[in-house]
């Protein structure tokens, strides 16, 4: 009865309803439009200009390796070996091939500056970063790539203001210096023909699913964060039954404040359940987001936002209680204003997790829109359900962890008037 | 049948009833005064084993209620002063789960909800928001739904607050109906002197938690047999000469009112002709005297030195 009664007093609240389903699915369609160059990975939205300050001399820094190499008095088997290493292998001339590969030239057009044009340029914009091969690069690479010693050698990224840009651009550069530590590990210095791999940015597709579209990314990222709202929502409105006094005619019903309580849960999760599944089914209508899937993929979509709701459902309870103990109504509006932008900044609801900083990746993933994204990306992309187990029973344990703390934070029935 | 013994509740190191006691017989009707402030909810709340007393106790049939609490509710019905309604619903589902959650349900609750909604005068319009009702409309539905469950006990705390006069006299007629004609023990309490001197044979006056005055509307009004009301129509402002009145020694109250002042008077006392030379002092004539018998509300006045409604 108390599920029944808060779901029609949710279905009366209109302006909660636009709130719950229309803001969200406006979101998705105004950012999937804006962000599908971005999103899909295409070389046009994501093409820049950078400049490439070239301080290091090639040729003297395989000499001085070679100089060095003759000092040490090793072996001359291994002195000879190491010094063509050095030739065919040498760092600044694996760094131009990448600079050259065709892949990468679809996202970035290197052009050779000295060190002032450059920072020039990218003052006024007319590149979005600097690229710096300093003094002694090759030197020091080869040191530390053939000696095994750390030579100190560093690229330099000066950037500009546009982050995703020099996001793709830095992650082209870590995807290079990887593959030269992994090729230098292996010991495939003595196979110059073995071009490393390079990362040229765009989207991973790990199975043979198609990579997420700008329309899929946002429907995900909205719904999860929108879907929170409903804890807040839910625990305001039950702040309003305690204010108004309905919250009393309960107690002197005799019945217990638990049931109450679990009347919340029970609402959150049917609402958040149903805004979620509303979600996807019209984001697919409108934007063809599952073309053929089966009627079983919709049953794993169906169950996640079950357990994704139920999360909802245990804030909801969490947030009741809080709201309940301290007479206020302060734990739901900070939630709501400040908690689910906070978690949907952290859990990829803005920006795909990829594109975060490490530590705001690292706090994303125990929120429950990161583990509710992660679930999906991971159901939708055809991904075996072992694979998604650890994330499914974090979002459960949060789940149970949040209705326990509700019920153990609920004043007990004789104190709460 | 409902008794409390030195009730206290103390907020915070204020005392916001101080050793109330009062009890209710069956199928009375009691009325409970006092001004806003006065702790009459406060009361009401620990009747109903909404709050627990810091000290005291209430008894129900002997029973304690501090301890027992489920045993009130069973046969509680509490009409708040707020409107505790949910005013997205109709006054029909809002009737509906207040009836599930007192376990009623099927064919009786429906019969129980037509029979409350016909009580307050509803029925008609049972199917609308309960937002869109009038002030009135909305507490006789506040007091539906505490009947719901055919409550021995009826507490109603200040039902009429705010409404028009149609809305008031159907919502005294309710409780007429239910004190009367269904045997319900009624405490009802206001701080209209009238409608508890209309429905209620005996009343409690509260001012600053205590209770100060209880008894019959008679019992209550013998407090002031020794007195008389004087009222004194002025043609200019009264409050020049008030102070100089409770210089008298007959004079035991002096109030300004809309038009002129009331004087509380030691009965018998001859002090017309020293009321009309201050009135000549202070260059105000009076243009009418008028003597009347104290009302439950000069009663009130005289025990707390403030009006009802202060």
């Amino acid at each position: 009865m108390f599920v029944w009664k808060d779901l029609l007093l949710f279905w009366r609240d209109r302006k909660g309803l636009v709130l719950l389903l229309l803001m969200p699915f406006l979101m998705i369609l105004i950012l999937g439009f804006a962000m599908k160059g971005l999103m899909e990975g295409s070389p046009e939205a994501l093409r820049m200009k950078a400049a490439l300050v070239v301080e290091d001399d090639e040729a003297s820094g395989i000499e001085r390796f070679r100089t060095e190499l003759r000092r040490r008095s090793l072996p001359e088997a291994a002195e000879s070996a190491l010094a063509a290493s050095a030739e065919q292998a040498s760092p600044y001339t694996l760094l131009k091939r990448m600079m050259e590969n065709e892949e990468v030239g679809k996202f970035v057009e290197f052009v050779p500056m000295d060190a002032e044009t450059a920072h020039t340029a990218l003052e006024s914009g007319e590149v979005k970063a600097v690229l710096t091969v300093p003094p002694e690069f090759t030197y020091k690479a080869l040191v530390g790539m053939l000696l095994g010693e750390d030579g100190g050698a560093a690229l330099r990224l000066t950037a500009g203001e546009s982050p995703v840009h020099v996001d793709v651009l830095q992650g082209m550069l870590n995807g290079f210096v990887r593959s030269l530590n992994f090729r230098t590990a292996l010991g495939e210095y003595g196979r110059p023909d073995a071009e490393p791999a390079l990362a040229a940015g765009g989207v991973e597709s790990m199975t043979d699913a198609k990579p997420m579209n700008s329309f899929l990314y946002f429907t995900l990222a909205m719904s999860v964060m929108f879907v929170l709202f409903v804890a807040g929502t839910t625990a305001a409105k039950a702040f309003a039954e305690l204010r108004g006094r309905v919250f009393d005619r309960v107690l002197l019903a005799d019945r217990h404040p638990l049931r109450f309580l679990g009347g919340k849960a029970g609402a959150a999760f049917c609402v958040a359940w149903l805004q979620l599944t509303l979600l996807f089914v019209l984001s697919h209508l409108a934007f063809g987001l599952f073309p053929g899937r089966p009627f079983s993929f919709w049953l794993g979509l169906s169950a996640i936002n079950a357990v994704l709701s139920i999360g909802v459902g245990g804030f909801a309870a969490l947030l009741t209680a809080l709201n309940f103990r301290f007479r206020s109504s302060t734990a739901s509006s900070m939630f709501s204003s400040i908690a689910v932008t906070v978690m949907a900044l952290a859990g990829g609801s803005f920006t795909p997790a990829s594109l975060l900083p490490d530590w705001v990746m690292q706090i994303g993933v125990w929120t429950p829109n990161g583990l509710a994204i992660s679930l999906y990306t991971l159901w939708i992309q055809g991904f075996a359900a072992v694979d998604m187990a650890p994330s499914l029973l974090k979002l459960a344990a949060f789940a149970v962890l949040t209705l326990t703390a509700g019920i153990y934070l609920f004043p007990a029935r004789r104190r709460v008037a | 049948m409902l008794e409390t013994t030195e009730l206290v509740k103390r907020f915070k190191g204020t005392y916001a009833v101080q050793g109330v006691s009062l009890y209710l017989d069956k199928g009375e009707s009691v009325g409970l005064l006092g001004p806003n402030g006065a702790g009459k909810s406060t009361t009401i709340s620990m009747i109903s084993s909404l709050i627990k007393p810091t000290s005291g106790d209430v008894l129900l049939y002997g029973n304690s209620v501090v301890k027992n609490p489920a045993a009130i509710r069973k046969v509680l019905g509490v009409v708040p002063q707020e409107i505790a309604l949910y005013e997205e619903l109709t006054a029909y589902e809002n009737l509906k789960f207040f009836g599930r959650i007192y376990k009623l349900k099927g064919k009786e609750l429906e019969l129980r909800i037509q029979e409350v909604l016909d009580m307050v005068g509803l029925r008609e319009r049972q199917k609308e928001l309960v937002r869109t009702y009038s002030g009135g409309m909305k507490r006789r539905i506040n007091i539906a739904a505490a009947l719901l469950h055919e409550p021995e006990i009826v507490i109603m705390d200040e039902p009429t607050v705010g409404i028009d006069p149609q809305s008031r006299n159907h919502i005294l007629d309710t409780v007429r109906l239910l004190n009367r004609e269904k045997g319900t023990t009624v405490l009802y309490t206001s701080h209209y002197m009238e409608e508890v001197e209309q429905l209620c044979s005996r009343m409690y006056i509260m001012d600053h938690g205590k209770v100060i005055a209880s008894g019959s509307k008679q019992e209550l009004k013998r407090i002031l047999t020794g007195e008389d009301i004087l009222h004194l129509q002025l043609d200019g402002p009264g409050a020049g000469m008030a102070g100089e009145l409770r210089m008298l020694d007959a004079v035991l109250q002096v109030e300004e009112t809309e038009n002129g002042l009331k004087l509380i008077v030691a009965k018998q006392s001859r002090i017309l002709s020293q009321v009309v030379q201050i009135a000549e002092r202070h260059q105000v004539e009076i243009l009418r005297v008028h003597v009347h018998t104290p009302s439950l509300e000069d009663v009130f006045l005289h025990l707390t030195g403030r009006t009802l409604r202060d």
